[in-house]
């Protein structure tokens, strides 16, 4: 049971939802950019939602599957196909032994999402099998995979599921039902994307007019933006006065500001702490969109209360378990 | 205060759709507008739109959408009716294009809509070879099992 990599693309990683517990002795959390599309992912095969997965970025892999596999693709469109066929997002796909998964043009997003069921049979470091790839732990062997890696595949029992498709499947190299989850994040076709903020305790610090500029103006996501962290370009944001800071902790999506004003929005394998003034917090229900934004986008901050930022966060956590349930009743098959 | 020239294009809107109903209160007008027990304008033959026969479909199986419109129609219309209940949409997401339009030529595997329930959306294919005479609903009415979709003129 396994999947063996016959192209790596150019970033692609096993992820989970991250090493946490171990940020107080330097390690990074890591884990899916985009967390929405990892969790849904992993539903749609039947996987607890935080199981690990492939995550690819802006250019996908080539994959050889060398067993029957149940996969599941969300998050961007980096156009799938099996042995030549586009396949769908955001449904179940069962696939034949020895059939090729092939990623190509980049449609929307930045980052799309691999689910295979039972996931990747990789050991967990410090509790995570997310790949930190600057300290080259956990994953694969600690980095992005390569040509001619094995990955091998985790043991689950068959999905009903599994059965009914691929007895739909004929002489096609694939089976995928005619329902499906829609994408996460909102398609922009303006090319600016709004992010929800929360203003940081350091906000006041900021000149008024940067203040007011910071959610006036949009802001470029420029090439120097990885999994760490975007940097972002736009108007310089400055301090009404230099300010001398002692490290603090920072969170996934904290935005400081560097000297040069150009704003950083931290992600998945942001450092622990950070001692660069903090200007606001990205709502966590956001995070997905951020991640999904590539180089070149724009970014449109918004504000909102923190009180606001709970409510969207349990909103969206309501809908994942909906979905979770939707998609139980159609594995089981008990839905008609 | 409606125009007359809007009552005469409410009327026609109402008189084209498959509406069997309509009220309409505004300000100080009223406009009702029932088609009960009146026969089927377009086709000026005794059909009347009855509740579609259904066949159920099986446990996670495909979409069976096509039923018969009872009666004798002198052309092939057939129904599109919804093999469950959700939110009607006409395109798979905001933004993008519809899956159908009336006039368009459809396949038994043309996917004409999906319909939203708890978060998955469910695709409904045409079912029959034809062309979309006319959509019964609009994006975002919430359907019920058996709600008749779209008409569409079959290919026989």
């Amino acid at each position: 049971m396994s999947i063996k990599v016959l192209t790596p693309g150019l970033l692609t990683s096993i992820q989970d939802l991250g090493r946490y517990g171990y940020q107080k002795y330097g390690v990074i959390v890591s884990g899916g950019m985009d967390a929405y599309s990892l969790r849904i992912a992993n539903l749609l095969v039947g996987n607890e939602e935080g199981e690990a997965v492939i995550e690819m970025t802006l250019m996908g892999p080539s994959l050889l599957l060398e067993e029957d596999v149940l996969l599941a693709i969300t998050g961007g469109d980096l156009s799938p196909a099996i042995n030549g066929q586009p396949v769908p997002q955001g449904r179940p796909i069962l696939v034949r032994k020895g059939s090729v998964l092939k990623f190509g043009a980049l449609k929307s997003g930045c980052r799309s999402y691999l689910a295979v069921r039972g996931g990747f049979d990789i050991p967990r470091v410090m509790g995570s099998k997310s790949t930190y790839l600057r300290a080259g732990i956990g994953g694969y062997q600690g980095r992005a995979l390569l040509q001619g890696d094995i990955l091998p595949l985790g043991v689950a029992c068959p999905l009903p599921f599994a059965e009914f498709l691929k007895k739909t499947m004929g002489s096609n190299s694939f089976a995928f039902p005619s329902w499906y989850v829609a994408r996460s994040y909102v398609l922009q076709k303006a090319q600016e994307y709004r992010v929800r903020v929360i203003p940081n305790s350091q906000f006041p610090l900021f000149s008024p007019d940067s203040r007011k500029q910071f959610f006036r103006e949009p802001f470029l996501v420029t090439t120097q933006s990885d999994r760490m962290g975007y940097r972002l370009s736009g108007i310089s944001l400055q301090l009404t006065e230099p300010l001398e800071m002692i490290s603090e902790a920072v969170a996934l999506g904290t935005i400081q500001v560097p000297p040069d004003g150009n704003p950083i929005v931290l992600l998945a394998d942001r450092q622990t702490v950070g001692g660069y003034p903090k200007i606001a917090q990205a709502a966590g229900v956001d995070i997905s969109t951020l991640a999904q934004i590539k180089p070149g986008g724009k970014i449109r901050f918004e504000e909102i209360s923190l009180a606001e930022a709970e409510t969207l966060y349990a909103a969206r956590e309501a809908d994942i378990q909906q979905i979770r349930v939707a998609i139980q009743l159609q594995l089981a098959g008990t839905a008609t | 205060m409606l125009t007359f020239d809007e009552i005469k294009e409410v009327i026609r809107m109402v008189e084209q759709s498959s509406i069997q109903h309509f009220e309409l209160d505004q300000e100080n007008s009223k406009i009702i507008i029932s088609k009960a027990g009146v026969d089927r304008v377009q086709t000026g033959s005794p059909v009347e739109l009855e509740a579609p026969r259904v066949v159920p479909a099986a446990a996670s199986d495909k979409p069976q959408a096509v039923t018969d419109i009872s009666g004798d129609p002198p052309e092939q219309l057939h129904t599109i009716v919804s093999p469950t209940v959700g939110t009607f949409y006409m395109a798979s997401e905001p933004g993008a294009d519809s899956f159908v339009s009336v006039g368009e030529e459809v396949e038994c595997h043309t996917i004409v809509c999906v319909l939203e329930a708890m978060k998955l959306f469910n695709e409904v294919v045409a079912g029959v070879k034809g062309t979309i005479v006319e959509r019964l609903v609009s994006d975002g009415d919430f359907i019920e099992y058996g709600q008749p979709l779209f008409l569409v003129k079959s290919e026989s």
